[in-house]
């Protein structure tokens, strides 16, 4: 099979998955196996707060950087945020 | 019924370019521009998605900022008596554009359903080599003439249209089944118009807007108020199907149907 034809039922595939109900989330999808691990460990051990929330945020992001290493420097860009642009429209203010 | 007068700068400078008279100049976002008079307008989109509305606005344009003469390309005779607007009577006639070499004027030509006359499968026949020829010279004749055209696909058409002189295209909303067949060189504007059309429009058919290709932007669009059934049912019927008063004979020649040779019945 070649590579195009595995793209594209890569992304049937990821197609059909985002709209399993209630969908697989950011750090599921993309991240590390540790952002898995370290969110049970952490539930288990009754802790919380915004530096548990930051210790889990590294953690995604590794685990996403990681995934996106893999990719085209395409996909990469692709992936930063950025504003919404709006159509330009001729004499609109 | 209020006849506004369109602004100057209703159009963006690549469609004014080709709608003023050579020579003439226009300020538009602080610059100022000398028009280029001579050029074809290519207005594409599926069947009821204005596109006729759209080349009518133009006209009208250019009725009240220039006094380019108008031929609305072998129109109905009824069309031109009973249902143009006021205000472009004495300004607009009905010819072939066979006859183009004989126009001395810098004219503005509409070609309606260009498919019906400018097939691209009948590149042979004297409507299609006479546009061949003639497309590439359009700024001699005349003084600089400019064709506006408006076809459902640029599949359809005679390629000469867009292989000479300068062009504006406009897209209109297509349908998204057809976009597949469209020319593989145009394909991608015809979708980018339609996805930006998408983003802003609320019509199901996105006649509000088009897109024009070479200013990359939309354009609002204004639906003429002679082509409003509230104000004049039969004058709006009139202009919106034009082809459909064409005498019977007319309507077969334009679509190729010919009459079959009667068959020689001998005498017993």
């Amino acid at each position: 099979m070649n590579r195009q034809r595995q793209r594209e039922f890569d992304l049937i595939a990821g197609n059909r998955l985002s709209k399993l109900k209630p969908g697989i989330e950011r750090h599921v999808a993309l991240g590390h196996i540790h952002s898995i691990t370290l969110r049970n460990k952490f539930k288990r051990m009754g802790l919380s707060g915004s530096h548990i929330d930051s210790a889990l945020q590294m953690v995604d992001e590794i685990g996403i950087q990681k995934t996106l290493n893999n990719q085209s420097i395409g996909v990469k860009f692709s992936t930063m945020q950025k504003a919404k642009t709006k159509p330009r429209i001729w004499n609109s203010k | 019924m209020n006849i506004l007068k369109p602004l100057k700068n209703e159009f963006p400078p690549s469609i004014v370019n080709l709608l003023l008279k050579e020579g003439q100049r226009w300020e538009s976002q602080n610059q100022w521009y000398e028009a280029l008079g001579t050029g074809i307008i290519a207005i594409i989109g599926s069947a009821r998605s204005g596109k006729t509305s759209l080349a009518y606005s133009m006209i009208d344009y250019v009725i009240h900022h220039s006094n380019r003469p108008i031929i609305l390309d072998s129109f109905p005779q009824k069309v031109i008596d009973e249902g143009i607007p006021d205000h472009w009577k004495g300004r607009v006639s009905n010819k072939s554009f066979t006859e183009i070499a004989t126009i001395n004027e810098p004219a503005l030509w509409l070609v309606d359903d260009t498919g019906a006359h400018f097939n691209s499968r009948s590149a042979l026949e004297t409507n299609n080599k006479i546009l061949s020829r003639s497309a590439g010279i359009l700024s001699h004749f005349g003084g600089g003439m400019t064709v506006i055209f408006t076809t459902q696909s640029l599949s359809a058409i005679d390629l000469s249209f867009l292989r000479f002189t300068t062009i504006a295209p406009c897209v209109r909303w297509v349908d998204e089944d057809v976009i597949h067949s469209e020319r593989k060189e145009w394909i991608g504007e015809v979708k980018h118009g339609n996805y930006l059309l998408s983003q802003v429009s609320k019509d199901v058919r996105r006649r509000d807007y088009f897109y024009s290709t070479k200013d990359k932007c939309l354009v609002k669009s204004n639906f003429p108020e002679f082509l409003k059934k509230e104000n004049n049912p039969i004058k709006a019927d009139l202009m919106s199907r034009p082809m459909r008063y064409h005498k019977l004979e007319d309507k077969q020649r334009m679509i190729g149907v010919k009459e079959q040779k009667k068959k020689r019945v001998k005498d017993e």
